[in-house]
């Protein structure tokens, strides 16, 4: 999962980068609004959260800028600017969330993952699919025999990607993007050597091979 | 003098009154002295030159014979008739004096007048009548003569009197009339200016609302100054409203970092307890006051509350938050209501009441919106709602609600103080519909609005 920070104050957004990065999810700070607005349009998102008051452009500016160009990523809007009548104008804009400041890092994770559940369209308060449940608080995954599996860093960020996209294609590029920071070294080898890991884990059908195009998940039944 | 007479008295309108009185009355009684003159000279020059001809046929009929005599066949009748008003009297050269018939017994005492002068004077006459007297001295056939002839100047008099009087008596009316109508024009000038008064007296009353300018064009200049200086201030308002915007925002931040801080580090060392309680309070007292101190309470230039416009938006905002309760929240609109207060204000007060009745609720939030100068706003939910002692505590007088009851802190408390603000009325109940808490507000039309509205 590759996820948005637009935030102007350095230290809440490095603290915050850091915060997230512990729940796994890659992480691209941005600190103003042209920067920011260049990056929700080249990159694809799982989520972005965004400030409202920012340097440059300000952070209701870029959300309709965003919107107007059909760009339907996810946004959290999360400002001290929580007055309703501005929770109303950042709404209108096409915000999916809104979390004033100041705020708990916990509230903050529960209320992303909800919103990555909802735009995968996944109902409920749990990240499931094809037989498997994913348990973000500890990193595992949890059999339908309820069986628990411990997962490491990467694994946890692969499967959450699968999960979230079961029966859809999704191509080495994408997986890598959304599993590692921007400046990884990106060696494409390496993906697969954490799908081999993930099948030996869950079965070696629950991940299918498509050749030039990447992976998909079919899970559990499937085989 | 009392106060409000010396205020009538510096009254413009009065004034204006006054003075165009004074001048009509001026004007009326000129023309009458003008008119009544004009009348006496013109009857008198009249009769005169009805004398003069008179005097030539008598000097026509004048035999000069045997001393003097008058052939009265040859002149009007009237000269023969006893003070019919019209009289003679011819002085001979050796003081003979020959007299009209009419004249009777009566004695006109008439001076000699030297050939070819003449003179006009009255004279009292018999019977207590007037006499216009026209004398002249002639020359006839060698002998001096000097003939007085004369009119009997009252009835014409009575006459005059008479057409003096309706003239005096039409002019009366004439300026009555006048000063009714003239009063009517003043005070339908100066109606014009009662819309600038209602402004300026709202201005009075703590309102920052611009001056209209259709005034007459006397007063564009004031009314220009004037809106400049609302401008002025009205700026500098928002300017404050937006510094403490900021400010917020500043506070935030380090706030932000303090709570991570403490909840990070209360996890490790349970002593920390009291440090996060601490940090909490700081923010629910900062997120009140600032709350609070950014209410405007529709007294100022800003934008009015739109419930058909605003309502919708902010439902779609709470949609948004609770989504994933998938909660029912809907809301009805009667009528048509007026623009109302400030709009940030009212989206304040109508945000915190759903957004409490939305975390309470089970399934279900029901609002509606009614009243078309004030507002109407009534909020239910079909969550546990509050038992009834503690709605009874709510609805105490003075108690500050964020004190009362647990849970339906915050929200409630700045939902109170937008309806002090604008001096409305807030009352719970239990629902009967939906069973949960009812909220019913009420606000009051401001007297801005009030003008504005229709």
């Amino acid at each position: 999962m590759r996820l948005l920070l637009v935030e102007d104050d350095q230290l809440l957004s490095d603290s915050l980068k850091q915060d997230l990065e512990q729940e796994g999810f890659a992480v691209d700070p941005a600190s103003q609004g042209v920067e920011a607005e260049y990056m929700g349009d080249e990159m694809n998102y799982d989520l972005i959260i965004l400030d409202l008051g920012l340097p440059q452009r300000s952070g209701l500016e870029v959300l309709e800028n965003w919107r107007a160009k059909g760009i339907q990523t996810p946004v959290l809007i999360l400002t001290a600017r929580d007055a309703w009548h501005e929770r109303v104008a950042g709404f209108k804009a096409g915000a999916d969330d809104y979390l004033g400041k100041p705020f708990h890092a916990e509230e903050l994770v529960l209320r992303i993952r909800a919103l990555i559940r909802r735009s995968h369209d996944m109902l409920g308060s749990r990240l499931k699919a094809g037989g498997l449940e994913l348990d973000e608080e500890r990193q595992q995954v949890i059999l339908p025999t309820q069986q628990r599996i411990e997962l490491t860093g990467t694994e946890f960020r692969l499967l959450r990607c699968f999960l979230l996209n079961q029966g859809k294609i999704i191509s080495k590029t994408r997986l890598t993007e959304h599993v590692y920071e921007q400046d990884f070294d990106r060696d494409s080898n390496l993906i697969e050597v954490y799908i081999r890991r993930l099948r030996d884990k869950l079965g070696k059908q629950t991940i299918e091979t498509r050749r030039g195009q990447g992976y998909v998940f079919v899970g559990l039944e499937a085989g | 003098m009392s106060l409000s007479d010396s205020k009538r008295v510096n009254s413009l309108e009065f004034r204006l009154q006054v003075g165009l009185t004074i001048s009509l009355i001026l004007l009326i009684i000129l023309l009458w002295l003008f008119g009544a003159g004009s009348v006496e000279r013109l009857t008198e020059d009249f009769i005169a030159s009805r004398l003069e001809h008179d005097a030539e046929a008598i000097l026509g009929a004048t035999d000069l014979g045997q001393g003097v005599s008058v052939a009265s066949a040859k002149i009007n009748q009237i000269y023969h008739r006893p003070y019919s008003g019209h009289y003679y009297l011819m002085l001979g050269a050796n003081g003979e004096e020959v007299a009209s018939r009419s004249l009777w017994d009566f004695k006109l005492q008439v001076p000699r007048m030297p050939a070819g002068e003449a003179q006009r004077y009255h004279l009292p006459g018999p019977d207590g009548q007037n006499l216009l007297v026209w004398t002249r001295g002639y020359r006839k056939q060698g002998e001096d003569l000097t003939l007085a002839v004369a009119e009997d100047l009252q009835p014409l008099k009575e006459q005059r009197d008479r057409f003096l009087k309706h003239f005096a008596l039409l002019a009366l009316a004439g300026l009555m009339l006048l000063l009714i109508l003239q009063a009517m024009v003043v005070r339908g000038a100066f109606c014009r200016l009662r819309p600038l008064r209602q402004d300026v007296q709202n201005l009075t009353s703590g309102q920052e609302q611009l001056l209209r300018e259709d005034v007459p064009t006397e007063f564009i200049p004031l009314v220009n100054e004037v809106n400049h200086l609302l401008r002025l201030l009205s700026s500098r308002n928002q300017r404050s409203r937006n510094a403490l915007g900021n400010l917020a925002h500043a506070l935030k931040g380090p706030l932000n970092l303090l709570t991570r801080h403490i909840d990070q580090a209360a996890s490790q060392d349970p002593g920390l307890h009291q440090a996060h309680e601490q940090v909490e309070r700081i923010r629910v007292l900062m997120d009140r006051e600032l709350r609070r101190a950014r209410l405007a309470g529709g007294k100022t230039l800003s934008e009015r509350f739109d419930a058909r416009q605003d309502l919708p938006d902010l439902l779609h905002a709470l949609r948004q938050i609770y989504r994933e309760r998938q909660l029912r929240i809907d809301c009805s609109i009667e009528g048509q209501p007026n623009p109302f207060g400030d709009r940030e204000d009212i989206l304040e007060l109508l945000g915190n009441l759903l957004d409490n009745a939305c975390k309470w609720a089970h399934s279900q939030v029901h609002c509606h919106v009614s009243g078309t100068r004030g507002l109407r706003i009534m909020v239910e939910d079909d969550g546990e709602g509050l038992a009834d002692d503690a709605i009874e505590l709510l609805t105490q007088r003075g108690r500050r609600l964020d004190e009362s009851v647990d849970g339906h802190g915050l929200g409630l408390a700045i939902v109170n103080d937008v309806v002090q603000l604008y001096e409305g009325t807030i009352n719970f109940e239990r629902s009967r519909k939906l069973h949960g808490l009812l909220v019913r507000i009420e606000l009051n039309p401001l007297s801005y609005d009030e003008g504005r509205g229709s």
